[in-house]
């Protein structure tokens, strides 16, 4: 008879990867009779024998609730395996023994595969595998780690001598006083029963039938044991008059109980070391008074890390997408005939000019991602979260309302759904109406560019400012609403749990880093690529007969360029009246990126004809490869000189920056959107003293006014057509009264 | 006889309208969180409690569902009215 084992265990422990590693290729997939749910089937080759391996689906007990509990624990009842490997976290015991508990019950050999023990290890936890196998009834564990094929061999070496010498664990689960002088009842009874004996271990079916067991009631019925059901009834009956519980929770309980017993006995956990050593921190991380002076600053370090320090490279790329391969794309298409045609200015002033536009600010994503991962995943993040509930609470806000807003910083959508977790319906919606004034990763590209544009080495306190002015906001609007029609008593602390402090990663940063950036570079490929070809066909036509011919037409003349000529006047007050400004506002509303992308093309079609300097590729290639270098040193200058800029916020100091090349590098010069905007804003604002003040009203218009389309839907779906309607005339006027008096105030202070 | 630790969990539900993380019922209970979930999953299973949907994926963000700013997002579950 074929030896066969079966590999059981919760979801998402590693199973399938310590199934692929036992099997190889020897693998066959199916489906359970009847069933949907894929069945997984391999041979392991052990002393010249094959042995059948049954990949059992993911479960975290064997009740009769789900297909797969059923699938597992008849597999097990059913084709009795030789043996069963029980695939465990190591990192959370707690969860994954219960099912270890009810595989011993069920009377068949285990052996406990203790995987991921490098997670559970790096966690400071300590698990003594005797003690485990002792607290199990004497049943083999093994450490692996899956995913590196370690303990492979030893779980191999456990797999042979348990297929040898069978086995069975026996446990203790402690059933006490009424509920363990039924069980035992029962089992007598079972006992005498020939055909049961040899079906069933007779404690297993006791304990099924007071947990009254559908699928078990369901076949003794089938095999006529009616007194068997009828003495499990009253028993049943007799245990929930005496404690007045459901005889199934209190087995239950009882399990978990001796789960948290052989937990206590067999892990050592650091927490109360971490916890006191992160406590200290705490003290003073999380103070009142302290606690917010050092989340502002630590938010200021972030977007100087990410302004200036991605700087270098951001204009690197910026060279090699808009000159390097918008001139040499140019001269392709010249040489294959399609230079002047349509195609040819699709593929350059539409898909280069506007997609490039936006993937210019990969850098700048990298940077904040890097940042971002560096606080999280060292445990401040938490913190953060931790002192703005207490300021928010300190408005008059709920406490639970800090989740959706700090959602916010990432993308509206999320945030407008994570205001589920509110029970009154009132807190939902102004909390979903405030998280729209944080300010989304889409906006960050647009405070960059203009940052580096108007305000050089200070754009990084350009970008704090803007995101501390959507904090502001949000904070009035919430406080002047919860004092006013959403009038009620004051909110409840929010429970939170503050995770021990630990080193960051490099590798969890880098992988996040890497997530989040990918996320940005498949939208630049779909929605960006999409809009900024549906803008160049606006701008290739003409908007009457009389200024131009498809693609040969100014873009101030175009249908773009003259539908949003109509709405510019109303920003003149703001100082950004210009048509290219207020088109990008427009195309901002289908994502807040596509305001970068649009102005790039605009200005790529207005100002690529002006300037062709006459190189060679093989200069134009050197050219960018130097300035890669170039780049590379500036960015370590850039990260070296946030110290003394930061030294230099305390009053009266003034410490030089260090400068480890001349001035004039190539990649440190403005752009060609930067000084395309210098000269749109200085002409828009009326003087180029003004240009910058203007600025900085544009870019608190972009943090303010109406979120993008997909945020504006999952209000309306979440709120309804009313509300999503009240949010966006309420944005726009909050938006435009914001930058009239930004720049209107500017004016008269600076210029 | 004391309520069982899944009595408790139960209890701690019916008793507070609204949904309640798995953090904050494991701070209340004073148990760690690999056994919250544990109770937390036994009456789900059992159509007691329910999950809170859970938050959808992003489409229109670089940081899809992982948020720049939180670990992890947090489980609510709520009672579940029969």
């Amino acid at each position: 008879m074929t030896q066969s084992i079966a590999l059981a265990g919760n979801p998402n422990v590693g199973k399938s990867t310590l199934f692929n590693a036992l099997t190889g290729s020897r693998q066959h997939v199916g489906n359970w009779p009847g069933k949907t749910v894929e069945k997984k089937e391999g041979r392991l080759r052990l002393d010249d024998k094959d042995i059948l391996v049954v990949d059992l689906p993911g479960t975290y007990s064997l009740t009769a609730y789900s297909i797969e509990e059923i699938i597992a624990r008849d597999y097990i009842v059913n084709e009795r395996p030789t043996a069963v490997v029980a695939v465990v976290n190591a990192a959370n015991l707690d969860r994954n023994l219960y099912l270890v508990t009810q595989l011993i019950e069920l009377g068949v050999p285990v052996i406990v595969a203790l995987n991921m023990t490098d997670v559970a290890r790096r966690r400071g936890l300590a698990i003594s595998l005797q003690g485990l196998s002792e607290r199990l009834g004497g049943i083999p564990v093994v450490e692996t780690v899956g995913n590196r094929s370690e303990g492979l061999d030893n779980l191999k070496e456990a797999i042979r001598l348990v297929l040898e010498y069978p086995h069975t664990g026996h446990i203790q689960t402690n059933f006490s006083g009424i509920l363990k002088e039924e069980v035992d009842h029962l089992r007598s009874v079972i006992q005498e029963s020939e055909t049961l004996r040899e079906v069933f271990l007779s404690a297993w079916l006791a304990t099924k039938l007071l947990e009254n067991d559908q699928e078990v009631i369901a076949r003794l019925k089938s095999q006529g044991e009616e007194e068997l059901l009828d003495l499990a009834r009253v028993s049943r009956e007799r245990i929930e008059n005496d404690t007045g519980e459901d005889p199934e929770i209190l087995i239950a309980d009882q399990r978990y109980q001796f789960v948290d017993q052989v937990i206590d006995s067999a892990v050592e956990r650091p927490r109360e070391t971490l916890i006191t050593r992160s406590e200290r921190v705490d003290e003073i991380v999380t103070h009142k008074i302290w606690g917010l002076p050092i989340f502002l600053l630590l938010m200021w370090l972030v977007f100087q890390f990410t302004s200036n320090v991605s700087g270098p490279f951001l204009d690197w790329v910026d060279v090699f997408i808009n000159d390097f391969i918008y001139k040499w794309a140019g001269q392709v298409l010249e040489l294959v005939g399609l230079g002047n045609s349509w195609l040819g200015s699709l593929i350059r002033d539409g898909v280069i000019a506007g997609v490039g536009g936006v993937l210019v600010f990969v850098p700048v994503l990298l940077f904040l991602y890097l940042a971002l991962g560096v606080l999280e995943d060292s445990g401040y993040m938490a913190r953060a979260a931790f002192v703005m509930d207490r300021v928010m609470r300190w408005m008059g806000l709920h406490g639970k309302s800090f989740l959706p807003m700090i959602i916010g910083f990432g993308c509206t959508v999320p945030a407008v759904y994570a205001t589920r977790t509110l029970e009154n319906e009132k807190d939902r919606k102004l909390t979903a109406f405030l998280a729209t004034f944080m300010s989304c990763g889409a906006r960050l590209p647009v405070y960059v560019v203009f940052g580096a544009a108007f305000f050089g080495a200070s754009s990084g306190t350009l970008v704090f400012g803007i995101y501390l002015l959507g904090i502001v906001v949000a904070l009035i609007t919430g406080f002047v609403m919860k004092n006013t029609i959403y009038k009620s008593r004051p909110p409840a602390p929010f429970v939170m749990e503050l995770p021990p402090y630990r080193i960051p990663r490099p590798r969890d940063i880098w992988n996040q880093m890497w997530e989040r950036t990918h996320g940005f570079l498949v939208k630049s490929g779909t929605v960006i690529l999409g809009v900024s070809m549906a803008l160049w066909l606006l701008m290739a036509v003409p908007a009457h007969q009389d200024t131009g011919l498809f693609n040969k037409v100014e873009p101030g003349d175009s249908l773009f360029g003259r539908i949003s000529s109509l709405i510019a006047p109303a920003f003149k007050p703001a100082g950004f009246g210009s048509w290219q400004t207020t088109g990008s506002l427009m195309t901002g509303l289908l994502a807040k990126e596509v305001i970068i992308s649009t102005m790039s093309q605009i200005y790529a079609v207005e100002s690529h004809l002006q300037n062709a300097v006459e190189t060679s590729f093989s200069q134009d290639l050197f050219a960018v490869s130097a300035d890669f270098g170039r780049a590379a040193f500036l960015t370590v200058q850039q990260a070296v000189n946030i110290l003394p800029r930061t030294i230099n916020l305390i009053p009266l100091v003034d410490i030089g920056e260090l400068s480890f090349l001349p001035e004039s590098s190539g990649v440190e010069g403005a752009t060609r959107l930067e000084s395309s905007l210098l000269r749109s804003f200085a002409e828009s604002a009326g003087s180029s003293a003004a240009g910058p003040v203007a600025a900085v009203a544009f870019n608190v218009f972009v943090l303010l006014y109406i979120p993008c389309v997909s945020a504006v839907s999952a209000m309306r779906q979440e709120f309804g057509p009313r509300w999503m309607w009240a949010q966006i005339i309420y944005t726009l006027l909050i938006a435009w009264t914001a930058a009239v008096i930004v720049f209107q105030t500017g004016k008269v202070l600076f210029v | 006889m004391s309520k069982s630790k899944l009595g408790q969990v139960l209890e701690s539900f019916e008793n507070s309208p609204g949904s309640k993380s798995l953090l904050a019922l494991a701070r209340e209970l004073n148990l760690s969180r690999g056994q919250t979930e544990n109770l937390v999953d036994y009456w789900v299973r059992k159509g007691r409690i329910r999950a809170v949907a859970q938050q959808p994926e992003c489409h229109t963000c670089g940081s899809k569902k992982a948020c720049p700013f939180i670990f992890e997002m947090p489980r609510y579950y709520e009672f579940a009215d029969e």
